[in-house]
């Protein structure tokens, strides 16, 4: 009997050969070797850097997180990173959500043209609207603001989560709609109630990806935040690379607290994907 | 890779059973009110260009130190008095010229237009973002506080558009234990440079510290040095002012000894390792004695106690001498004159005589600026400054490089400072082809005339002073 | 399956449902959607207003700037001051640029990169996912962390690893980052570590949709392992994997984070791509104009791909 294990993996009564192990052991020391290292180097002194590169420190100072936390201002960097990745997220989901509803099921005109156009959209530049974004939104009052920012993510990064959200609601047998149709639902009410309790994985993979891409992305903001006390955490790296020297036990400190909300999240998230994905696969069989 | 990854896995099927139940359009109103909110909050939170009652000022800081020092004893005690504050707001290093050029661009932009040198100044002044400044000569006094020369670069057709912050030269650093300890004398002339050079390098150790991984243009650094040392501050004054082409052979002989010094491993170790030597590593082997020499600007007397002395752990001291002669073009002694930073206005500046007031305090009151170089290593403006204006604390050192530079009578003119942005630009990206031998010293002078002839044709080009009786 | 069983009934219900109803009550069931139209029509009207959030973004956002950045690649303009009109001048320039043809050469080799490294290392982990049973969830969760550290954080990381100073580069006496002949692929290969990750999750999740018995059917035939993926795996998950392939392609093209963290397109250019070139362009040669022509024609490449896609899908049957 084939069956789905609660990992969602097909098992085929047959041991798995123990080169698949050392195979992804191998793999998972290169994904997760250097970062061992940086964590390393974050509890090191300068001097202690130079002369043990690479492995565990002698003592651990601790202090290069309070220092980098202070230097950087990282406790206002992670609330204004959070303000930028909830709203941005938010809408992401909003906006995709709906044109994608509009195209896999409303039978939009001209549906593949809007693909491609948004494949297109997606594959452009930024640096090509830095300048011109930049004009406009001086004079509209978003400068300066983190919701300036929000607006230009919710365009930079709708485009693809749509594309994502329609491919998983193109699966979705359109009977479920039918009957939401005809039981009277209007289409709101159809989208809301019936599709996206179904395809809620494709709108749990756009919210990761356009929420870590808001969180990691920092060519926009730097452009676009001027005061200190709006910088998220993405800039505050530049705080220890001023002038021409860098501090790197600072910057690996700073690193390993910017890196620490998005790691946990992602845990935390990381299950309930996979668990949603698998026990679609359960379904499947 | 990019920002956006997803996949359209072709697997999830509905789920068995009914659509679990959901908010209703409640989630969408909840989501969309939130926005609501968020723009109202948000909008609040920021105006378009900052507090429009003070004056906007944006900087760079070498070190949290410097910036600190700079707040407390020259912004606040200038706003305690004055009748309009400035507002300072720091910007990353590497950023800042982009920010100001992306704002200025868009119509806006801080009060005080701050840049790395008066020829970057000019991308701004040749744009039209700057205001003139020649009114305030007259109320400040500035062509009699401030040395003769350094009101020149910041004119552009007679007009005077920004005013030099630091005054700034290059010189030759080193560890005296390590010269003791290979019987090494600072170099003065070429033979004596190449021997020390040769056997510094024959022993392992790298000649000179250089490095261009943190600061990319940090090539024009070195290119300066060579054109002045090599070629010869007449012939620079020359071709900067149009009476002599880059491609003359004096200047193919510069960059050609530039090159094959390069090639040879003296700068940096190697090629290769000069791309990616950051400046932390390179004070570091300056102390341990992994590297003899070190040839920068002034700047770097702020760096070097981070790395020398009691501070930073070790028994270490250094030194400077002056730039050895490196052809027998050029004078045995010249000293680069360098501006490291100027300051315009904001030619959309609503409060200008404000505005030129904090200008003035910033370039006035030598005794402040010294304290400063004492505390911060902050390089003065270039004021006339007399033995009594040194702060006690001045490092000796300091105070004799300083000593000596004000004394000197033959100037250099380094890229930085001198020369219009286009061709600043080209001289230290393109040399990296040369170094790498990916182009020829020929073809790269020919490449820089071109751009620099087309620079000066439409005047945009700094006024330049000539070499003798300028300081 | 319960979802499958539901349709038919479903229809049918109502269907009879309907049917049995009296006229009246069922054209008055009806009338208030329907006003005339037939309630495809009518969901197509109100697919625009779903549409709408998105154009209107997309509206202020990316196509306002993108047509004032066709415009200013007709111009003159340095960034800063007034634009004056050269027509095509620019786009001559373009062809006759040797660091334009530089940079769009490692465009391409950095989408070869991409096409072959990430990929063949994303099939790799997430075939090898595939067949652990124990700890497979601490695999996925090791491999995809990478991904989740931003860019500024890696470079950071893999420079100090690489370093000829105290690290890799000095054990094995090479340069990764300084040496021109080796710069691209060391950069492109931090990258790599960063985004294969990912990879792997995206076609673990495919490969899990695969039909357990054509494996069974494939293993009773005596098919090895190597066997079965490519002549089940391979194919059960095209679609996937041709997606990912049209975005990496697209992606390449966009290349700069990394590249402007680590090298910022140097050593002498080695590691100089479209963007790089862009960008270096429009705020420090004071060449903005230029700039915005680089742009166009970056995203008239990526508009090329994005058909190519379509034509192919349209004349294969493929589905995104």
């Amino acid at each position: 009997m084939t069956g789905h294990t609660s990992a969602g993996q097909v098992n085929l009564r047959r041991a798995t050969p123990w080169w698949v192990y050392v195979a992804a052991t191998l793999l998972a020391v290169f994904a997760l070797g250097p970062l061992l290292v940086f964590a390393f180097n974050s509890l090191k002194t300068q001097s202690d850097i130079a002369s043990n590169p690479i492995g565990p420190p002698v003592h651990f100072e601790w202090d290069n997180f309070v220092t980098a936390w202070t230097q950087a201002n990282m406790s206002a960097g992670l609330m204004n990173s959070l303000i930028i990745v909830s709203g941005t997220v938010a809408g992401v989901l909003v906006i995709a959500g709906s044109a994608a509803y509009a195209m896999a099921r409303l039978g939009l005109p001209g549906t593949n043209g809007v693909m491609a156009y948004l494949l297109i959209v997606s594959s452009l530049p930024i640096q090509l609207f830095l300048v011109p974004l930049f004009f406009m939104w001086t004079r509209i009052g978003l400068y300066d603001n983190l919701f300036g920012v929000i607006i230009i993510y919710w365009a930079l990064y709708s485009p693809f989560a749509t594309l994502l959200i329609r491919s998983f609601m193109l699966q979705l047998p359109a009977s479920y709609e039918e009957a939401a149709r005809l039981d009277g639902a209007g289409e709101l009410m159809v989208l809301v109630r019936v599709v996206l309790p179904n395809v809620w994985p494709g709108f749990l993979t756009a919210a990761l990806v356009s929420g870590l891409a808001a969180y990691n992305e920092f060519v926009v903001v730097v452009t676009f935040i001027q005061s200190n006390d709006k910088m998220p955490v993405a800039t505050s790296f530049f705080s220890f690379q001023q002038g021409y020297t860098t501090n790197y036990t600072l910057i690996s400190a700073a690193g390993m607290i910017m890196l620490a909300p998005m790691l946990i999240l992602f845990l935390l998230l990381q299950r309930r994907f996979v668990q949603g994905v698998s026990s679609q696969g359960l379904a499947g069989s | 890779m990019a920002m956006y990854d997803a996949t359209p896995p072709h697997g999830p099927r509905p789920a068995p059973g009914r659509p679990r139940p959901l908010s209703r359009r409640g989630f969408l109103s909840l989501t969309g009110g939130l926005a609501a909110g968020a723009t109202g909050l948000l909008s609040a939170c920021g105006t378009a260009a900052g507090n429009s009652q003070e004056l906007q000022l944006w900087s760079a800081f070498p070190s949290a130190d410097v910036q600190d020092y700079f707040t407390r004893n020259f912004l606040d005690v200038y706003n305690k008095t004055a009748t309009r504050k400035v507002q300072l707001s720091v910007k990353p290093g590497a950023a800042i010229d982009r920010l100001l050029q992306t704002a200025l661009s868009a119509g806006g932009g801080p009060d005080f237009i701050g840049a790395s040198g008066p020829t970057q100044a000019l991308t701004y002044v040749n744009a039209g973002k700057t205001a003139v400044l020649d009114p305030f000569v007259d109320v400040y006094g500035w062509d009699e506080t401030l040395l003769p020369w350094a009101l020149k670069p910041g004119r552009v057709d007679g007009k005077l558009y920004s005013l030099p912050m630091q005054n700034e030269t290059m010189a030759m650093y080193y560890n005296p234990a390590t010269f003791e300890k290979h019987g090494w004398q600072p170099p003065t002339d070429l033979a004596e440079f190449d021997a020390l050079c040769a056997d510094a390098k024959s022993k392992g150790i790298m000649p000179l510290a250089a490095g261009n991984a943190n600061w990319k243009a940090a090539t024009e650094w070195y290119l300066s040095v060579f054109l002045n040392h090599a070629a010869g501050p007449e012939p620079v004054y020359q071709a900067l002012t149009g009476q002599l082409p880059w491609t003359d052979a004096v200047f193919v002989d510069a960059v050609t000894l530039m090159s094959d010094q390069f090639k040879r491993g003296w700068w940096g170790g190697s090629v290769s390792d000069y791309f990616t030597n950051q400046f932390v590593d390179l004070y570091g082997k300056l102390v341990d004695g992994s590297a003899a020499m070190m040839i920068s600007g002034t700047w770097t007397f702020a760096d070097l106690p981070g790395y020398f002395g009691e501070g930073a752990g070790n028994d270490a001291t250094w030194d400077w001498a002056v730039l050895p002669q490196l052809s027998s073009h050029a004078p045995p002694v010249v000293w680069d004159l360098s501006v490291g930073a100027t300051y315009s206005i904001n030619a959309a500046c609503e409060h200008l005589p404000a505005a030129a007031d904090f200008l003035n305090f910033l370039v006035s009151d030598p005794k402040r600026q010294l304290a400063a170089l004492a505390d911060v290593a902050l390089e003065p403006p270039p004021l006339h400054i007399t033995d009594a204006d040194y702060a006690p604390g001045t490092d000796p050192r300091v105070k004799r490089l300083f000593e000596q530079f004000q004394a000197a009578d033959l100037c250099g003119y380094t890229t930085w400072t001198f020369w219009p942005p286009q061709s600043e630009t080209y001289a230290y990206e393109e040399m990296e082809k040369v170094v790498t031998g990916m182009t020829t010293p020929k073809s790269y002078c020919s490449g820089l005339q071109e751009l620099f002839a087309k620079e000066l044709a439409t005047g945009d080009v700094p006024a330049v002073p000539p070499p003798d009786g300028a300081l | 399956m319960a979802a499958a069983s539901a349709s038919p009934p479903a229809s049918s219900a109502t269907s009879s449902a309907v049917s049995a109803r009296p006229a009246a009550v069922r054209s008055a069931a009806r009338a208030p959607r329907t006003k005339g139209r037939s309630p495809a029509q009518q969901r197509r009207r109100l697919a625009w207003w779903f549409m709408c959030p998105l154009i209107v973004l997309n509206a202020l956002v990316i196509v306002t700037p993108a047509c004032l950045a066709v415009y200013y690649s007709f111009t003159d303009w340095t960034g800063l001051g007034p634009a004056h009109f050269i027509g095509l001048a620019n786009y001559r320039k373009l062809f006759s640029d040797a660091d334009f043809r530089n940079a769009l050469l490692h465009n391409v080799y950095w989408t070869l990169f991409f096409l072959v490294v990430p990929m063949a290392m994303g099939l790799l982990g997430a075939y090898l996912l595939s067949r652990i049973t124990r700890f497979q969830v601490l695999f996925r969760i090791a491999y995809f962390i990478p991904y989740t550290v931003a860019s500024v954080v890696t470079a950071a990381v893999w420079q100090r690893l690489l370093s000829s100073d105290s690290g890799l580069g000095k054990v094995l006496g090479v340069n990764f980052l300084g040496d021109v002949h080796l710069s691209l692929l060391t950069v492109a290969s931090i990258n790599n570590w960063a985004w294969w990750g990912f990879l792997v999750v995206v076609f673990l999740t495919a490969m899990q949709g695969v039909n357990a018995s054509l494996y069974e059917a494939a293993e009773i035939d005596g098919a090895g392992e190597w066997r079965k993926f490519v002549s089940i795996t391979l194919p059960s998950i095209r679609p996937t994997f041709m997606f990912l392939g049209l975005m990496t392609i697209i992606w390449s093209f966009l290349a700069f984070d990394y590249i402007y963290i680590l090298t910022q397109g140097g050593p002498a250019g080695s590691t100089d791509v479209l963007s790089t070139l862009q960008y270096r362009n429009a705020f420090s040669a004071q060449q903005a104009g230029y700039a915005a022509a680089i742009g166009v024609v970056m995203a008239m490449i990526s508009a090329v791909v994005v058909i190519g896609y379509q034509t192919l899908r349209r004349r294969k049957g493929w589905d995104i």
